[in-house]
């Protein structure tokens, strides 16, 4: 399975369980998204513990999360090095934030 | 010195840039590059063969391209990606250094960009970047120092 959704009352967490999130995946992403964007509440926390690889494909899915859900909050959880570096690089990192657990995630917004 | 080259023709496809790198990543690996110089071209290669899909061959399946990577005897590592459809307009290779990545900033809408970033990726992670196009064949070239 591309991605596996827990629900968690106020925060929903979308696992990615692919290893490259790019131009291959971005599609199956969004329409994930498109399918359960009625149930996500106050917080989407993405998952990229298994992402090795992401391209600007996969950063623009994650953009589109962002613009769909414009009144719930959006974090990344345990990216990689590559994905740090790529969110970094293109500054993405100053609005979606990323941190080490599901926990932090919570606890930053809290 | 290793004077190795991989070459190779692909298919244009979603799926062409995941080859590639499957392909060329282990080349690099044997050429004993740094990782992390591996994962930044990684990135550049599979930007640049996602734009010929996308762009050069306007998302049709099955024309073909070429990737030609190998160390030069400086050291530089050298990546030729060349296809034979529509020409990338010349202003924007040019124009790249002098533009920023825009910041996504919460209260701007207008700066939650979905697109538009991986040649600036590109031109950011690599030392030089070369495009020529000569006889219907539209060669992009990048050069990262190694050493």
């Amino acid at each position: 399975m591309q991605f596996e959704i827990i629900e968690r009352g106020q925060y929903t967490v979308i696992q990615v369980n692919e290893a490259r999130f790019d131009a291959k995946l971005a599609p199956s992403f969004r329409e994930e998204l498109e399918n359960i964007k009625g149930n996500i509440r106050d917080h989407l926390v993405l998952d990229l513990s298994e992402v090795r690889f992401m391209d600007s494909s996969g950063l623009g899915a994650i953009m589109g999360a962002y613009k769909m859900l414009r009144n719930s909050k959006i974090s990344i959880v345990n990216p990689q090095k590559p994905i740090v570096d790529l969110l970094k690089l293109t500054r993405m990192d100053k609005l979606i934030l990323s941190h080490p657990t599901i926990e932090a995630a919570l606890a930053a917004t809290a | 010195m290793n004077t190795r080259t991989f070459h190779k023709q692909y298919i244009s496809n979603l799926d062409a840039s995941r080859h590639a790198a499957e392909d060329i990543v282990p080349f690099w690996q044997l050429l004993a590059l740094d990782e992390a110089i591996i994962s930044q071209m990684e990135l550049c290669l599979v930007e640049v063969v996602n734009n010929v899909f996308e762009h050069a061959y306007g998302n049709h399946v099955g024309s073909s391209f070429g990737i030609r990577t190998y160390l030069n005897s400086k050291q530089q590592l050298i990546i030729e990606i060349s296809d034979y459809g529509v020409a990338m307009p010349r202003h924007i290779l040019e124009h790249l250094p002098s533009t920023a990545f825009v910041e996504p900033v919460e209260d701007d809408p207008s700066t939650w960009l979905q697109s538009s970033r991986g040649l600036k990726i590109v031109q950011q992670l690599t030392d030089k970047l070369e495009y020529t196009s000569k006889n219907n064949c539209n060669t992009f070239r990048m050069l990262k120092e190694t050493t």
